[in-house]
């Protein structure tokens, strides 16, 4: 009887291990391969199809089936998590938030990318959104688009009370009171950023930190929150609430569009934002079209600006059943050629650096001169694997500081606290 | 084969796929669960392995997890004593007959209808504080989202606003099964509305009432989605729940293990206050019941 059951049960464990197997096709030398191409809804991503129409009629055995990932990032990475974490192989190429990849890369569910890609393909991206990849000798994506931290501000407010575009805090803090002194305008706030408990936050801050020299970690694990650099920041972040009057209180509640809104319905004179606000804010229909520049970050005195990095790489699913498809799809989507399109077709910035030299790119969005600089300065979040979990620490300490529930020092210390306890479970 | 042996091997023959069915989809998730708790799993890490009790002598020096645990408590005290005070008196209006009435008995539940994430969209707008309508309507420039001392006592409010009119529902239908003899009876005998309500209403409604208050303590100590649409659980954790810290700790930060213990934990509070209740109830429906 017993006996019965053991073969039986082999048996059964035979039929599904072997029907496992036998799910792989064995595709023929003419019949094409299908990879599935998980991306996010990016502005304009329906132009993706002209993209993969022509990468299919340069690969005629490879089909790209596109699946539009959820519309939050955080649903996004819930949906990467629990798919890889069950070793899901139903799709190939993944599109990443920036600061997913090291996380990803080090829990073994992305392929590393080193013997696919030559240098040759990599040196001319943006080489800050590239250190993003790299975990040790490995690389695990590469940067499919970037973003950078940008100050918008009111050109026909400075023109007026005749300041220019501010370079450091201070001369922030001066034209703003300025301008605000002259307007009168109870509803009209100096600078407005993301001070919403979120990722958002961290960005910003993180701005401000190493704006003056400071930063959260030193290396990749030796948090750097006590420095003196960074504590300063963080109070200056507090003084523009509480001292200046120059950030509206409220600033604890905005994000990326709840700032966008306020700064495009002419209620605040600068915004630290991303440059996706551009097209909304100069919009024929927007109040404040035409009358908005983009510059760097500020900086304090003696140091330089350091805008964050943001964007989306690509990278292999390391339980892809296709890979070599894949990776021709990957390679495709870096090339110069393409890059451009990326940018004229999807609305995004691409990773290419030399797309922004390109004479038709520039005739076709003059803006970008300003937004170069950006993006030659960037610099990304902490690359390390535990960059989500830093970040889960960093939120409540930072908003705390914010919402001036407690003093920098206190709320870095405790930060620092749970970060080396943290890093030392490793 | 015997008649009675067929008899019961149908018996659980029927049985058996609601047993599977049920075991599958939520004995097993609530064993993993638990089990997960015991172990140290952090794919990022690589770590699986068994840790005994580890994650729970973590969970008691946590400060984060007690802060989670003090609000969510005040979540629940506060917002379940509104919704069944507001829902009491409610639930007695409607009762009446007035003209209108079923208009705004149907009225009364919209809010109930919202889906929670779509209420939570429409209160930021409420609340924000420059162009939201409650400062606009108290002449105020409160920053009721982003202001420590003001955010949860705003997510509360628009917790009652959302669950109210289900208890209202719920003692509703229990006022409805009360029969007018007993009414009739007792203002024959002289008695005033007051002493109705104390003496009729009240002791015929206690089971319903527990049983509303059973169902919106477990649903109260498990808030998620308002919240987590608010305020993500900031200014500075102070709007942060037992359930939005074990989903940063599970889905953002990837710890399963304590993220489960979390979780467990979260499970345990709610399983005390409910058989609380219950023992409540149990008493109630014996004095009352019939």
């Amino acid at each position: 009887m017993r006996q019965r059951l053991v073969v039986s049960l082999g048996l059964l464990l035979l039929v599904v291990v072997g029907g496992s197997c036998s799910w792989h096709p064995a595709v023929g030398p003419d019949e094409p391969v299908t990879i599935v191409f998980k991306h996010s809804k990016h502005p304009r991503y329906v132009a993706l199809a002209e993209l993969i129409q022509k990468f299919e009629a340069e690969n005629p055995g490879i089909r790209v089936r596109e699946e539009i990932l959820p519309a939050s990032t955080d649903e996004q990475h819930q949906f990467y998590v629990i798919n890889l974490a069950a070793r899901a192989g139903d799709f190939d190429v993944m599109d990443m938030d920036v600061i997913w990849v090291p996380e990803f890369g080090r829990a073994g569910w992305l392929e590393d990318l080193t013997p696919q890609v030559s240098t040759a393909e990599l040196a001319p991206l943006n080489p800050a959104a590239l250190q993003a990849d790299w975990v040790g000798r490995r690389l695990f994506g590469v940067p499919w688009f970037v973003d950078a931290g940008v100050l918008y501000y009111r050109k026909d407010l400075l023109d007026k009370y005749g300041f220019g575009s501010p370079k450091t805090y201070a001369e922030l803090v001066d034209t703003a009171r300025a301008v605000l002194a002259g307007e009168h305008d109870p509803r009209l706030t100096g600078f407005v950023w993301q001070g919403m408990q979120y990722e958002g936050l961290v960005c910003a801050a993180l701005e401000f930190i190493r704006g003056n020299g400071g930063d959260l970690l030193r290396g990749d694990a030796q948090p750097a929150l006590t420095d003196p650099h960074t504590l300063e920041a963080l109070e200056f972040m507090n003084d523009l609430i509480r001292t200046y009057h120059v950030t509206p209180p409220m600033v604890t509640t905005l994000n990326e569009e709840a700032a966008r809104n306020m700064f495009q319905s002419g209620r605040a004179v600068f915004m630290r934002n991303w440059p996706y606000a551009w097209k909304f804010l100069s919009d024929p229909n927007s109040p404040v079209a035409g009358r908005v520049g983009i510059t760097l970050v500020p900086h304090f005195l003696g140091h330089s600006s350091v805008p964050t990095l943001g964007g989306f790489h690509l990278g292999m699913n390391a339980y892809s059943r296709h890979k070599r498809e894949a990776i021709a799809f990957v390679r495709f989507m870096i090339r110069y050629d393409v890059q451009k399109e990326v940018l004229l077709k999807l609305g995004v910035l691409p990773a290419h650096r030399e797309v922004y030299s390109d004479a038709e790119v520039r005739q076709a969005l003059p803006f970008l001169r300003d937004l170069v600089p950006s993006l030659e300065r960037v610099q990304p979040r902490p690359v390390t694997p535990y960059y989500l979990m830093i970040s889960q620490i960093l939120q409540p300490e930072l908003s705390a500081v914010v919402a001036g529930l407690r003093p920098p020092r206190q709320a870095m210390q405790s930060a620092e606290q749970q970060i080396t306890h943290l890093l030392e479970a490793r | 084969m015997s008649a009675a042996f067929r008899e019961r091997l149908s018996r659980y023959g029927l049985l058996g796929p609601a047993v599977l069915f049920v075991g599958g989809v939520a004995l097993m998730p609530v064993l993993y669960t638990l089990w997960l708790g015991f172990r140290r799993q952090l794919p990022i890490f690589g770590i699986s392995r068994f840790a005994g009790l580890e994650n729970y002598r973590f969970l008691l020096a946590d400060a984060r997890f007690w802060n989670a645990l003090a609000h969510t408590a005040y979540f629940v005290l506060l917002s379940v004593s509104l919704e069944l005070t507001l829902g009491l008196a409610i639930a007695l209006l409607l009762n009446q007959s007035f003209p209108g009435r079923g208009l705004a008995r149907a009225l009364v539940f919209v809010p109930w209808a919202v889906p929670s994430v779509v209420a939570a969209r429409f209160w930021e707008w409420i609340y924000n504080s420059d162009y939201g309508v409650l400062n606009y309507v108290l002449g105020t420039r409160v920053n009721w989202l982003g202001d420590p001392r003001w955010a949860l006592h705003a997510a509360i409010l628009a917790d009652v606003w959302k669950t109210t009119p289900f208890v209202v529902l719920l003692l509703l239908a229990g006022l409805q099964v009360i029969p007018e003899d007993l009414y009739r009876a007792a203002r024959i005998d002289g008695a005033g509305s007051w002493q109705l309500f104390r003496h009729i209403t009240l002791p015929l409604l206690l089971p319903v009432i527990l049983l509303a208050l059973l169902f919106r303590t477990m649903d109260a100590a498990r808030v998620f989605d308002l919240i987590f649409v608010l305020t993500g659980g900031g200014p500075a954790n102070q709007t942060e729940t037992l359930v939005v810290y074990a989903y940063k700790l599970l889905y953002r930060t990837l710890q399963f293990g304590y993220g489960s213990a979390v979780a467990v934990a979260t499970f345990l509070f709610v399983l005390t206050l409910s058989l609380a209740y219950l023992r409540l109830l149990g008493r109630a429906w014996q004095t009352h019941g019939e």
